[in-house]
């Protein structure tokens, strides 16, 4: 049994609740080949930082389980054939991150990560951008 | 002095340039800031305007950290959370 990591990219045009459906026969799936789901989490409608198979957007959903490595196998596989799905990545983990959220902490820079006109935000770091991203000091001075 | 790092090259005496260096410290040497793949806010921190991993000579990573930074930005890039070419 190892700890992993999935996290994976649905469809645009897909609601909310499907990619949760989606994410909770994942979960099933995992639980019933003797593993089990520490944590999952639908993180939302997220810009992509460029188009997956003509998708601009795509939700994520992140799930830390763990597992033996054949069922990890047979998971990976699942995502690779669910057309729903269009990127997927399983990371072996050695502890789990215990972040209040796993990926939504950077959801609200969605718009920068984005577009491409948008990138030019590193050259004029403005105060309000350096009071959001509330990081510290000593990689301030590195950029 | 600790800041008075020496080049090897230049007889034992310390050449100004080197003197006048700061010796810098790696961004991850305490547990404030993390790398992982799924923080993008910290990562574009350490890639360039076009979205290229920053040398560690400038942004001071340490070695061990480099390549955990890189192996994040990567897998970060593959989940389309950073871009690989950004123009």
């Amino acid at each position: 049994m190892n700890l992993y990591e999935s996290i994976f990219i649905g469809r645009q045009d897909l609601s909310q609740q499907q990619i949760e459906a989606l994410g909770v026969s994942l979960s099933l799936f995992v639980t019933q080949h003797g593993g089990d789901v520490a944590r999952s989490e639908y993180c939302g409608l997220r810009g992509l930082a460029y188009p997956i198979k003509k998708n601009h957007k795509g939700h994520y959903y992140v799930m830390q389980l763990k597992s033996d490595v054949s069922s990890v196998a047979e998971l990976g596989r699942l995502m690779r054939l669910n057309e729903d799905i269009i990127r997927h990545l399983i990371v072996k983990v050695d502890e789990f991150s215990d972040d209040e959220n796993l990926l939504s902490r950077a959801k609200t820079m969605n718009d920068d990560i984005v577009g491409v006109k948008d990138m030019g935000y590193r050259n004029a770091p403005g105060p309000d951008r350096a009071v959001a991203e509330g990081v510290v000091e000593s990689s301030q001075s590195v950029v | 002095m600790r800041n008075e790092r020496r080049d090897p090259r230049s007889n034992g005496r310390a050449s100004w340039k080197r003197a006048n260096l700061k010796k810098k410290i790696c961004p991850f040497k305490d547990e404030s800031l993390k790398i992982d793949y799924k923080d993008p806010r910290v990562l574009q921190k350490f890639t360039s305007e076009r979205g290229k991993i920053m040398p560690s000579r400038i942004s001071a990573v340490s070695a061990k950290s480099q390549r955990k930074l890189a192996l994040a930005i990567k897998r970060a890039r593959y989940l389309a959370l950073l871009p690989y070419v950004a123009d």
